[in-house]
């Protein structure tokens, strides 16, 4: 097995730019209709080397662990397949995100129809029932803006909407607008993937001032919260009486009660269009 | 016994070291080595070396001084300096920050005699001017754009020091010796064949002309073993393979040729008796990892701890940890070697907090099982039976389907460093606090590429979290806790100013009072830690060195 001497073999990358080409063919080209539906071959091949490569750190179904969630369809280092293939094979480097390189071009574009297959499925798996332009109407009269954006406008208090029909199945809108203590958003927080976003939380200082807010960020030393005005309050954790971390509820309430079925497909469908620029890094 | 070890002696060689001036060389070697009360062991033809052995046995008695990955043979990974102590610690500032290339930074810096020495990623060698950060040369060594690192990042994690030598085991796993005055390279040897996986990752362990280095690679499907070079010449001295092949001792714990790919890696530095002449060394999971159909049995020597004859490699013992492991929790653990009244007279042991999440005291001269339980939450085992093995729960098993099973594969604990404190007698453990649903697949084996049969899927965010737990070195019951929002990847250091230093991987650096886990100080790094504390004196002033991202800082009084 050893060598002696000249140090191990020099193994090259095995993809060439040739190849990289080759199988972004294969693969939906940004902006592009899917040039052809993945096999079901390929995708399962793919989730097996994915199993092998990635799921130490991303989880089997994508949901994140060591490295971030690849469940979304926005992959902000990843916006098109190109820049998927080079991350999966070269990693980035900086970060613990390794690469991938043994994996074969083939298995390379297996392994990218897997990942693909894994962001939550678009408007478009569901037929559409409501009235969008009616829905835009219920989402002004309600005054949804209050509380999100949507291509700069509105008060950012609550997620970004603008490319919300991107990044989410319609069934997971019509929860979000009927229940939206039920699951917290996961993945935007400014502490790393996987902690819940907009979380709701009371504090008591050693004067007995209470305050509840929204955590902005957190680490084992101190705490970020934002108030109802949107101002910023940051405190060591060490010097407070009370902390509690208020996850079983939402800033924003249930409109279970506000609107008819009719009406709520009618903002369901509104907030399916919303498919504008994908977010950047936050 | 401990407080001679721990006593505040031992700062004659920093006087000494005061009055050296330049190319005043073997004047410094000759002092240096009186006053460790050593014998100059002087190679033919040659100027005695900087760090005899002599000086690493006795590394506990120059305080000022970082001489080996974990501080000392016995691995404590404690600086008996006191300067910094619970009273002033709040005081501390940052004296500099050295940059490092990009990458994970996972090394422990070594402070010789007026240098630091510290790995960069992925196999970089660097000497500093501690007093300053300056650097005075850097090591790059080629490696092929294609080196492998399957299973693992590419990082490094520090080098060994012995005579005018430093050591340094690369990713594409060769042993490189460097002059450590100049950088140059004196001889580099392979150690494994990287086309196939193998690589190396921890600091080796240089003990009397001897380097002793693992491999890391059982995600790949290696058959793992120990080396030991002669630290002169690099010519390799021994080999223990750490997964037997047919005929040999416990390969009837293997199925079918499951051997050959057995995994067992030994990727981080072990601990060393130099009145035993044994090493203490951690080894990994048996591959691949989750999938164990391929080989049914215990899997010996996979996760298990075995204590080898430093001059022959000969197993004098070895205790297995988690038989037939399928949760890739590998053994590698630091093993910290401590001298206790052990139930009315003095006995030699080895405890580890381990990767399975128990805890457990041996002796170290037998191997004896004296005591284990469990430290962290874990839902696979309803204990251990007398002799110490575990008593495995059904149905905790990865599958298809996937299976939540406490902890998670990174374990209770990993890489990073535990920390004993002599006077305390706790042993301070860095916890991670996690749980995983554990998914089995099929594994093929095929050279050089992942062979691992499987994942995880993480409870992560909110859902996981992390410790600093104070072990009763006896017994492992609690004695304090300190919470972290997220579970750790930065090891621990105590030390006689009675303070724990560690990190998180928010970038706070803090440090905790030994006694009762009382937070004295903190401060932002601005980017997750991930390496071990470590100590020196220099000016008369403690420095305490630790890093976030790619910054190296240090800190004192001042
Ligand atoms: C050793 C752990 C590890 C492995 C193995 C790994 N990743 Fe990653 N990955 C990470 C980390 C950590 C990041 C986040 C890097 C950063 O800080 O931006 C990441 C980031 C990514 C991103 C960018 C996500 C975004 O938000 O844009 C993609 C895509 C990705 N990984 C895909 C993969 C695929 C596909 C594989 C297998 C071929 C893989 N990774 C294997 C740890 C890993
Ligand atoms: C008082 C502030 C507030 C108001 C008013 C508000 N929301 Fe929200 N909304 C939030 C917050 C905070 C979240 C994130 C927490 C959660 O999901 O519960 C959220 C989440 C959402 C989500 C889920 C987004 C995602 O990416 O998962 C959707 C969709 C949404 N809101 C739509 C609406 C609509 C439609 C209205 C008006 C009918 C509205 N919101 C009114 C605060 C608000």
């Amino acid at each position: 097995m050893l060598t002696g001497g000249g140090g191990p073999g020099v193994r090259t990358g095995p993809v060439t730019g040739v190849a990289v080409l080759a199988i972004g063919a294969l693969l939906t080209l940004p902006g592009s209709a899917p040039a052809q539906a993945p096999s079901e071959h390929d995708l399962t091949r793919g989730r097996m080397h994915y199993i092998a490569s990635c799921a130490r750190c991303h989880g089997v179904e994508g949901a994140g662990g060591e490295g971030p969630s690849l469940a979304r369809s926005d992959l902000p280092r990843a916006p098109d397949d190109e820049s998927l293939m080079r991350i999966m094979r070269g990693g980035i480097s900086g970060t613990g995100m390794s690469g991938s390189w043994w994996l074969s071009p083939g298995e390379l574009s297996q392994v990218a129809l897997y990942v693909r297959s894994l962001a939550p499925s678009g408007p478009g798996d569901v037929e559409m029932v409501g009235d969008p332009a009616r829905g835009l109407g219920l989402f002004e009269s309600a005054r949804c803006s209050r509380c999100h954006t949507i291509g700069g406008f509105g008060t950012s208090r609550g997620p970004d909407l603008t490319s919300v029909g991107l990044r989410r199945g319609t069934s997971h809108l019509r929860e979000a607008v009927l229940d939206p203590a039920a699951a917290l958003p996961r993945g935007q927080t400014a502490i790393a993937p996987e902690f819940s976003d907009y979380l709701m939380v009371r504090v008591v200082d050693s004067d007995g001032n209470e305050m509840t807010g929204m955590r902005m960020n957190e680490d084992t030393y101190t705490i970020q919260l934002k108030d109802g005005r949107g101002r910023l309050h940051s405190y060591y954790k060490p010097a407070l009486v009370e902390l509690e971390k208020q996850f079983d509820r939402s800033l924003m309430r249930s409109y279970r009660d506000t609107f008819t079925d009719e009406e709520l497909d009618d903002l369901v469908a509104y907030l399916s269009t919303l498919r504008g620029s994908v977010r950047g890094i936050s | 016994m401990i407080a001679a070890r721990f006593g505040k002696k031992g700062h004659a060689p920093g006087r000494a070291r005061a009055r050296y001036g330049r190319g005043a060389a073997a004047v410094r070697w000759a002092a240096a080595a009186l006053v460790a009360g050593a014998t100059l062991p002087l190679a033919p033809g040659r100027l005695a070396g900087q760090v005899p052995y002599d000086r690493l046995v006795n590394a506990a008695s120059e305080p000022a001084h970082w001489l080996t990955y974990s501080g000392t043979y016995f691995a404590e990974r404690f600086s008996p300096l006191e300067q910094i102590d619970v009273g002033n610690v709040g005081e501390l500032r940052v004296d500099w920050v050295y940059q490092t290339s990009p990458g994970l930074v996972e090394t422990t810096p070594l402070v010789v005699d007026g240098v630091m020495y510290l790995t960069e990623p992925p196999s970089t060698v660097t000497a500093l001017d501690p007093r300053t950060g300056r650097r005075i040369w850097r090591y790059v060594p080629s490696m092929p754009d294609g080196t492998l690192n399957i299973g693992f990042p590419r990082v490094n994690r520090g080098v060994a020091i012995l005579d005018d030598m430093v050591y340094v085991g690369t990713l594409d796993a060769r042993l490189i010796a460097l002059d450590a005055e100049s950088g140059v390279e004196r001889w580099s040897t392979v150690v494994g064949d990287n086309a196939i996986g193998f690589s190396m990752t921890g600091a080796p362990l240089a003990i009397d002309g001897k380097v002793i280095v693992g491999v890391a690679g059982a995600e790949a499907g290696i058959r793992g073993y120990l080396d030991a070079y002669d630290a002169e010449t690099g010519e390799r001295l021994w080999r223990t393979f750490t997964v037997p092949a047919p005929g040999e001792p416990g390969s009837d714990t293997w199925g079918g040729d499951s051997w050959e790919h057995g995994g067992g890696s030994t990727w981080l530095t072990g601990s060393y008796d130099p009145e035993l002449h044994l090493i203490y060394w951690g080894i990994g999971n048996p591959a691949p990892d989750w999938n164990g159909d391929v080989r049914p049995g215990d899997n010996l020597f996979t996760c298990a701890l075995i204590a080898f004859d430093a001059d022959t490699g000969e197993m004098r013992w070895w205790f297995q940890f988690t038989p037939h492991d399928v949760h890739d929790w590998d053994a590698t653990e630091i093993p910290v070697l401590v001298d206790l009244d052990w139930e009315g007279s003095p006995r030699k042991l080895v405890v580890m907090a381990n990767r399975n999440a128990f805890y457990y005291v041996l002796d170290r001269e037998t191997g004896e099982f004296l005591h284990g339980q469990e430290y962290s939450k874990q839902t696979w085992a309803a204990g251990l039976d007398a002799n110490g093995r575990p008593i495995v729960l059904p149905d905790t098993e990865p599958t298809a389907e996937g299976n939540l099973v406490w902890p998670s594969l990174q374990g209770a604990t990993n890489w990073f460093s535990p920390s004993y404190h002599p006077g305390l007698e706790t042993l301070f453990v860095p916890v991670r606090h996690m749980g995983a649903v554990y998914y089995k697949a099929e594994a093929e084996y095929e050279p050089g590429r992942p062979y691992m049969g499987g994942g995880e899927q993480a409870l992560a965010g909110d859902d996981a979290w992390g410790y600093v737990k104070a072990l009763d070195v006896r017994t492992g019951d609690l004695r304090w806790e300190f919470q972290l929002l997220t579970p750790p990847w930065n090891g621990l250091m105590a030390t006689a100013g009675g303070l724990v230093f560690g990190g998180t991987n928010e970038g706070n650096f803090f440090a905790l009072d030994a006694e009762t886990g009382e937070s004295l100080w903190d401060f932002n790094a601005g980017a997750p830690t991930r390496s071990n504390p470590m100590a020196f004196e220099l000016d008369g002033r403690q420095r305490v060195v630790m890093s976030a991202g790619n910054a190296v800082f240090v800190f004192s009084l001042r």
